[in-house]
């Protein structure tokens, strides 16, 4: 892991954000190490297919929130 | 972000969560969310609900009545036990379990996760800090206001007319129509005076501090005053099983055209040997005001009789004896 998560998010935050059913990247934990974690409303095949397992050394977390509203 | 700043008088001002629920009072001293941080907040929807910062560095698209806003750097948080937020929570400030240290100002979300903006850069943008109580607020330049109530038709003073500041402070007019509010906030001040069957009229006025501003006449157009009066009263039944309930209508109408008069408000009581009920209840758009008698017992006489009807714009005719009404209940 040579590059930072801050940076590793930065430059994947946009293309992960172009699958349609992504509505959020961040920065997670998982199993106690960084991960990032893709925030889709519900999964779908194409969300499988185009989000990596890992980027750049880190774990990539699908996580099924749903649409995120103002409240 | 997504946040907004809004201005409050002292005397509405308070730096705890409400009536001794939520965390109390914040610390003034923020810190930054890391994954795993245990957090809570008191909101106006969900009141007091703890959770756990599931994601920092976020980018999110939150849905809007407009359209979509894509945020970046956001908090997110998932609730201990079921959702941290809901709609209506917006502006929550979210604190540390430990220690109630300010984390982040919560705006969106769903039935799963909390988006929340992180409280720096909204404390930056607005040039503003978190208030921990441990200093009172400075104390507001104030001055009075004065003024004269008069009634648009006589020209004569109201008495008793209620003149309020949009500050929230009141004053009551005197025999002349004339008023004084102290201690009110200096700036440019709305004050509005409404009397019982006057329309309320509002002016502003500058107040300097220590100074006596005149808030000139303020006008009121008298109402014209209508008399009420029970039309009607009647009665009908209705089934439950073996069960039969006594239902009643009390129509309340314009003494002078017989039109019906919404929203009064009716005073009624049912009895029978030995036992009696007490309705009330504003009347609906046919001047209707209706109750019920669960399980009336078959054979007994009911009487209603009409103590009171009130209404702003409505003098009550009421006449001796009261308006009332009785029924014989039949069952099916």
């Amino acid at each position: 892991m040579n590059h930072p998560i801050e940076e590793v998010l930065e430059s994947s935050a946009d293309l992960l954000m172009s699958v349609p059913g992504v509505v959020g990247v961040a920065q997670g934990e998982s199993g106690g190490r960084p991960c990032i974690k893709v925030l889709v409303a519900s999964m779908t095949s194409e969300i499988s297919a185009s989000v990596p397992d890992e980027i750049s050394g880190y774990a990539v977390v699908i996580d099924p929130v749903g649409e995120i509203r103002t409240q | 972000m997504d946040a907004a700043i809004a201005s409050v008088t002292e005397a509405t001002l308070g730096v705890s969560t409400p009536d001794g629920a939520g965390y109390g009072t914040p610390s003034s001293t923020t810190v930054s969310a890391v994954t795993g941080l245990n957090v809570t907040k008191y909101g106006r929807t969900t009141g007091e609900t703890n959770g756990r910062v599931d994601a920092i560095n976020a980018t999110v698209n939150v849905g809007y009545d407009s359209g979509t806003a894509r945020f970046v750097g956001q908090v997110i948080i998932k609730g201990r036990k079921g959702s941290f937020s809901a709609g209506g929570d917006s502006g929550s400030l979210i604190v540390t379990k430990d220690g109630s240290n300010p984390v982040a100002l919560l705006f969106a979300g769903n039935n799963t996760v909390t988006i929340a903006n992180p409280i720096d850069p909204v404390l930056a943008r607005f040039n503003v800090t978190i208030d921990d109580g441990s200093t009172p607020p400075p104390p507001q330049d104030t001055g009075s206001i004065y003024g004269t109530v008069l009634d648009t038709d006589t020209g004569q003073g109201i008495s008793g007319a209620t003149v309020a500041t949009d500050t929230g402070q009141t004053a009551s007019t005197d025999g002349s129509g004339a008023y004084t509010i102290a201690d009110v906030p200096v700036g440019t001040r709305t004050v509005t005076a409404s009397a019982t069957a006057y329309e309320s009229a509002s002016t502003s006025v500058s107040v300097v501090k220590d100074g006596n501003a005149d808030a000139g006449i303020l006008s009121l157009t008298p109402i014209e005053i209508g008399v009420s009066t029970v039309s009607s009263i009647q009665f009908n039944e209705s089934y439950r099983g073996k069960n039969t309930d006594l239902n009643f209508t009390i129509t309340v109408v314009d003494k002078s055209d017989s039109s019906p008069i919404s929203g009064a408000n009716v005073a009624a009581n049912l009895s029978r040997s030995g036992t009696d009920w007490d309705f009330s209840g504003n009347t609906n758009s046919n001047g209707e005001f209706s109750g019920r008698l669960r399980s009336a017992i078959v054979g007994q006489t009911y009487t209603l009789v009409v103590n009171g009807v009130t209404h702003a714009l409505f003098v009550y005719d009421s006449p001796n004896p009261p308006a009332s009404g009785s029924h014989t209940v039949q069952g099916r």
